[in-house]
């Protein structure tokens, strides 16, 4: 009864109309390429001053959930992330596009990214007071090997080449070192420009690195259109639902993975997106006629998308429990319950639970809502991007690739640094370079140091470095699963060979018995 | 406007086999290392154990790629996706971009904006090339850029660089 009372304050006209215009003022942002689920939040935060406190979380509630998802709309069709936790996305939503299957790819982004968003919802309301606690174990070592997990996926993102493929995990490192170093203060790789001191933003490496190479790519052959093969743009409902039921472990486990990685202070979606889609892949084994993951397989975008939405739930466990914001989104969150007169900690949910629990309800709303705003939105912007001329098109994406570098910290620097990049990635990818492990090893890469120089510097106080690394449980299992990754192809590899040598015996025995 | 052989030669790996674009990859791998690892020389020792890591790792891939490709060369091409197309244009859009972001402290924002699809349209392969077309092709682009630009100004309180122009 009390769960309808809250789902009856939703309700509300004022409350369910903000919450609309949330969901779509969300999908717009996070669409745009650049601008993040933060910058979102940022730029509604004061619109909500004149609201009330349910009002308030509702209408935030729902940006936050909408550009979450709208970040895979430039991610399928143009190849640009917008936003971090949709990177992975593009990996097989833009290769669909290209083929002529974007409408596709969209709706399958919808209906995964609403099951995420109300799982990761529904996971806070019933666990959130455990889920804290075990957000709670993990320190720096866990950090360092969770972003080495992350880091394991780059072999397998690298086609042709291995070595070129590590080779640009190294390179996406060496970026993500440019400026202050977090733990040690130094400056690294600054070139003596004020301008690099705060480092490479991430949105504009990303889109230096995936968006511009294609960009440049894109004017050079002489189609008019995006994809050619496109004759129609529909909701391609049933299609989708088959394709995701066909690979319901892959969603399941996704949404786990990204709700319990969401509660996690500092991962947020871009790493929850980066290990699901890891896990996927591994256990990916492609049917006849079916694409392998990279190459625009369903299931790539099923664990990108339905990961990144969980978190936002996730996120919340920590940011209302704990007073620990997970994630840059979750902090514009907690500064909004403060401004509103909400004192966060456990005390919340016995002091203001009619809030707590009819924000959750308008986030489950919102989640559902999803599905058919999402759609016509999604729409729209496909038939828009797949019929406009390149003529219109290309410009319109350099000047918002411009727009989107520059308006993250209102800094000239970083539309240079995303130019200076993605000539650099164009040049890579001639070389035969893949692009997608740079971003990978950019994103894991300030994780993995940070936690290592904290955790060596709290095992060197206590005169315990291997123990701090390897000291609770967490740690060792995050460890074990990275060495089964790493080792399992040799052993694969060897077993191949051996049964092949036991062939080739049988065979000249067999042989040799005949003549 | 017909850019210079010795540009296009350049700029076209599309004749290039692997073996080169393996050995090139290898040796600028070794070189950005080298460079990490000289670096890391003035860096504190917890901000240098990244930079290091990371040097060594660029040196022996790279030079493990070089290796391999004098000890078991790879045949074969670089993926077409990779090198199809006209590279004129490609280049010409790289070089105009470039100049489009290195204008804009100097000219502002949305001139520089303007500017540039203007110059980019006339690059991007045309259905029919007719002035008139190109013409309202700027026109539409450049209401659609304003309107971009107005919305983040003013609604979103994005503060552009506005130099001598807007």
């Amino acid at each position: 009864m009390e769960l309808l009372a809250y789902l009856v304050n939703v309700f509300q006209a004022s409350t369910f109309s903000l919450l609309m215009a949330g969901l779509v003022a969300g999908i717009v942002l996070g669409a745009t390429p650049g601008l993040s689920s933060t910058f979102a939040l940022a730029v509604m935060l004061p619109v909500t001053l004149a609201m009330g406190q349910l009002n308030a979380l509702v209408f935030l509630g729902a940006v936050l959930m909408g550009s979450t998802y709208g970040g895979a709309f430039a991610s399928i069709l143009l190849n640009t992330p917008g936003t971090p936790q949709s990177v992975t996305t593009t990996f097989d939503g833009f290769p669909m596009a290209k083929r002529g299957d974007g409408d596709l790819a969209l709706t399958i982004a919808c209906l995964v990214s609403a099951f995420g968003g109300f799982a990761g919802v529904l996971a806070f309301v019933i666990l959130a007071p455990p889920l804290a606690h075990i957000a709670l174990q993990f320190g720096p070592p866990e950090m360092f090997w969770l972003a080495l997990f992350g880091l394991t996926i780059i072999g397998s993102l690298s086609r042709g080449n291995l070595l070129k493929g590590l080779i640009s995990g190294a390179i996406g490192l060496a970026i993500s070192m440019m400026g202050i170093a977090i733990v040690s203060a130094d400056a690294r790789f600054t070139f003596g420009l004020p301008g690099l001191a705060g480092g490479v933003h991430i949105i504009p490496a990303t889109v230096g690195l995936l968006c511009l190479p294609v960009l440049f790519d894109m004017l050079g052959d002489a189609d008019h259109h995006l994809s050619s093969s496109v004759t129609t743009v529909r909701i391609r409902f049933r299609e989708s639902l088959k394709a995701i039921s066909s690979r319901a472990s892959n969603l399941c486990q996704s949404t786990v993975a990204g709700t319990l990685i969401g509660i996690l202070p500092g991962a947020g979606g871009a790493i929850a997106s980066i290990v699901a889609y890891s896990f996927a892949k591994k256990q990916s084994v492609p049917k006849s006629g079916e694409l392998a993951f990279g190459e625009g397989n369903p299931g790539g975008i099923i664990a990108s998308e339905s990961a990144n939405n969980a978190t936002v739930g996730g996120g919340l466990v920590p940011t209302l429990v704990l007073g620990i914001p997970g994630s840059p989104p979750d902090a514009v969150i907690l500064a909004a319950m403060l401004i509103h007169g909400l004192q966060i900690g456990p005390s919340l949910f016995t002091n203001h639970g009619d809030i707590v629990y009819s924000f959750s309800a308008g986030m489950l709303i919102a989640s559902v809502l999803l599905i058919p705003v999402g759609l016509l939105l999604g729409r729209l912007i496909c038939h828009f991007v797949m019929r406009v001329t390149k003529t219109l098109l290309i410009p319109l994406i350099a000047f918002m690739t411009i727009v989107g570098a520059y308006s993250i910290r209102n800094n000239y620097y970083d539309v240079v640094m995303m130019m200076v990049i993605g000539v650099l990635g164009w040049i890579l990818s001639r070389l035969g370079f893949p692009t997608a492990p740079i971003v990978l090893g950019f994103l894991l890469g300030p994780i993995a140091e940070q936690g290592f120089s904290q955790a060596y510097m709290i095992g060197s106080a206590r005169n315990d470095v291997i123990g701090t690394f390897l000291g609770s449980g967490i740690s060792i299992g995050l460890v074990t699963v990275i060495l089964f990754i790493l080792l399992m192809p040799l052993v694969k590899a060897g077993l191949i060979s051996r049964k092949g040598l036991l062939e080739a015996n049988d065979l000249s025995k067999t042989s040799g018995s005949s003549q | 406007m017909k850019f210079p052989d010795w540009i296009l030669q350049w700029s076209d790996l599309r004749s290039s086999r692997l073996w080169s674009t393996n050995t090139l990859g290898g040796l600028l791998s070794v070189s950005a290392g080298a460079y990490v690892l000289i670096e890391a020389l003035d860096f504190s020792r917890i901000g240098s154990f990244m930079p290091n890591l990371v040097g060594w790792l660029l040196i022996v891939l790279g030079t493990a790629l070089v290796l391999l490709q004098i000890i078991k060369p790879e045949s074969g091409e670089v993926s077409r996706e990779a090198v199809s197309g006209s590279y004129l244009r490609k280049i010409s859009f790289i070089v105009l971009m470039s100049t489009w972001v290195a204008i804009i402290p100097k000219v502002g924002f949305l001139m520089t904006a303007i500017l540039g699809l203007s110059a980019t349209i006339l690059i991007v392969p045309q259905l029919v090339f007719k002035r008139s077309v190109v013409a309202i092709e700027i026109a539409i682009a450049t209401v659609i850029f304003s309107v971009i630009y107005g919305g983040m100004r003013f609604l979103l309180d994005v503060e552009f660089p506005s130099g001598w122009m807007i």
